[in-house]
């Protein structure tokens, strides 16, 4: 399990911070938190398209918010399915998954 | 300082002109704007108890790690002395000033110097990219290639979904700060720009465009500081706030991390967002500058936009905002930009900005100036209120 996809829950009011915590951040009361996996589902909040690349990434490459149904917000790289520039729309659902040890976003339902 | 009692003073500033500087060390940059600040408070190198530099990037682009103070103040001649090396993202400056305040208040030390020194031009802006990516939270850069500007665009992409602002009133912005910067000799851009320019310049992260957008730059401000100032052109610090971004629950109304540490700054110096007269603040793009304006409580909310279409926030407007040029115009040398606010606030409220001074109503100055991202937020921010 990598981190980015690992949350954990409080014990003492119940909220899922991404990526784990030891104390909860939102009460500072709650400690240890419970390790919670990420079910690896995701919607766009916000994207945009950024045309400077850098060493790893050739522009113009998208990124954006994700929040995730366990509660948290991820600031992710959004890809197509065959790694192309997808063309994202905000409440797109979008896939989480562990690719080799990292985080990787898949925009679901190419158009 | 108007009766109203200071955390500390402010007794000289001094600035290295920001720009490409790729022949000048960290502490060629450093010493000019030493030397600067030593002549404006009348001081001389041998009264510095103690100094705190800021800086950011220093490592991975000037190739030297954790001893960047020392390393850059040899060239001012300062050896000896205790130096502080501080490192909070753009937010590296504002910071080390905190430290200086809390250092002469404290009374343990009489006068401090304060610094904030950066290089970013090192001829391959993906280096420059990869390095500014270490002030986010390890692994959104590497494995997403967070760039600051995506942040901005988000936000200025909500804010025009709100209603009311246009991309025009961005441009706006950008073509104000351009101004400004055009009158001001340290400014790195001193060319003044037309909506037209700014709207067609390319595309960075949509939907900002280039003239949208802060650059990068070399550059250094310095500044003495003591708990009460010697002369008559001391300006005081009436407040200096400084935070740290925060977790937000999911659907949590907590208000914004740069409206939370501008409570704190008003709070500290008992004055009400309504007694500041000018302003310099982050604009690292220009709807950061409305926004920013919303958080401070210096407009109402959403109401960012019809400050800029009236010209209130131009040199002679009710608010003066980014007289320097800002971010945008004057330059961003990430570690040295909070100071180089400050700079400008303390020449401002002297009445000593020459072509660029702004018409000053009230005489209380503020700086915003964030840094830096995690999972969660921005960083650090830090807000300083000044008065003469």
């Amino acid at each position: 399990m990598i981190e980015a996809l690992s949350g954990g829950r409080c014990p003492a009011c119940g909220d899922v911070a991404v990526p784990y915590a030891h104390r909860c951040p939102a009460c500072l009361r709650g400690a240890p938190c419970e390790p919670v996996a990420l079910s690896g589902a995701g919607r766009v909040t916000q994207f945009t398209v950024l045309h400077t690349a850098t060493g790893r990434f050739a522009a113009p490459y998208v990124v954006g918010f994700v929040a995730v149904p366990e509660g948290a917000t991820l600031y992710c790289r959004i890809e197509g399915e065959d790694g192309a520039r997808p063309d994202v729309r905000v409440g797109d659902p979008v896939r989480l998954e562990d690719h080799e040890g990292e985080l990787r976003c898949v925009a679901e339902g190419a158009r | 300082v108007s009766g109203r009692e200071s955390l500390a003073s402010i007794e000289g500033v001094g600035l290295h002109p920001f720009g490409s500087h790729p022949d000048r060390s960290l502490g060629d940059l450093a010493a000019v704007a030493i030397e600067g600040a030593l002549a404006d408070s009348g001081r001389e190198a041998s009264d510095i108890d103690i100094a705190f530099v800021g800086n950011s990037l220093g490592g991975p682009l000037a190739g030297q790690e954790t001893i960047r103070g020392q390393v850059a103040l040899r060239s001012s001649g300062l050896t000896g002395l205790p130096i502080v090396n501080v490192e909070n993202a753009c937010a590296s400056s504002s910071s080390a000033l905190h430290a200086a305040v809390m250092a002469v208040r404290s009374g343990l030390y009489a006068t401090a110097l304060v610094v904030g020194v950066e290089k970013m031009y090192i001829g391959d802006t993906s280096r420059t990219l990869q390095a500014l990516g270490g002030a986010s939270t390890a692994g959104l850069y590497a494995t997403h290639g967070l760039q600051f500007t995506s942040l901005y665009a988000m936000a200025a992409k909500t804010y025009l979904d709100q209603g009311g602002a246009t991309l025009e009133d961005f441009a706006l912005v950008s073509v104000k700060n351009a101004a400004n910067g055009a009158r001001n000799d340290v400014a790195q851009f001193r060319k003044e720009r037309t909506v037209e320019q700014v709207l067609a310049s390319r595309p960075i992260a949509e939907p900002l465009t280039l003239l949208m957008c802060c650059g990068i730059a070399d550059g250094a401000a310095a500044a003495v500081v003591t708990a009460r100032g010697s002369h008559d052109r001391s300006v005081g610090i009436i407040a200096s706030a400084l935070r740290s971004g925060q977790y937000r629950p999911a659907g949590s109304t907590v208000p914004s991390s740069v409206a939370i540490t501008a409570d704190v700054a008003y709070h500290q110096a008992g004055v009400d967002p309504s007694d500041v007269g000018v302003v310099e603040l982050h604009d690292a793009a220009a709807p950061q500058e409305l926004l920013h304006l919303e958080d401070l409580g210096l407009t109402g909310d959403r109401r960012g936009w019809e400050l800029i279409r009236a010209g209130e926030t131009a040199l002679d407007g009710r608010l003066p905002v980014n007289p320097s040029g800002g971010l945008m115009a004057r330059g961003h040398a990430i570690g040295a930009t909070g100071l180089a606010q400050v700079a400008e606030l303390v020449t401002q409220l002297r009445g000593e900005a020459g072509e660029r001074q702004a018409r000053i109503e009230r005489p209380i100055g503020l700086a915003l100036n964030t840094g830096g991202r995690t999972v969660d937020d921005r960083a650090a921010i830090a807000v300083t209120l000044l008065a003469r």
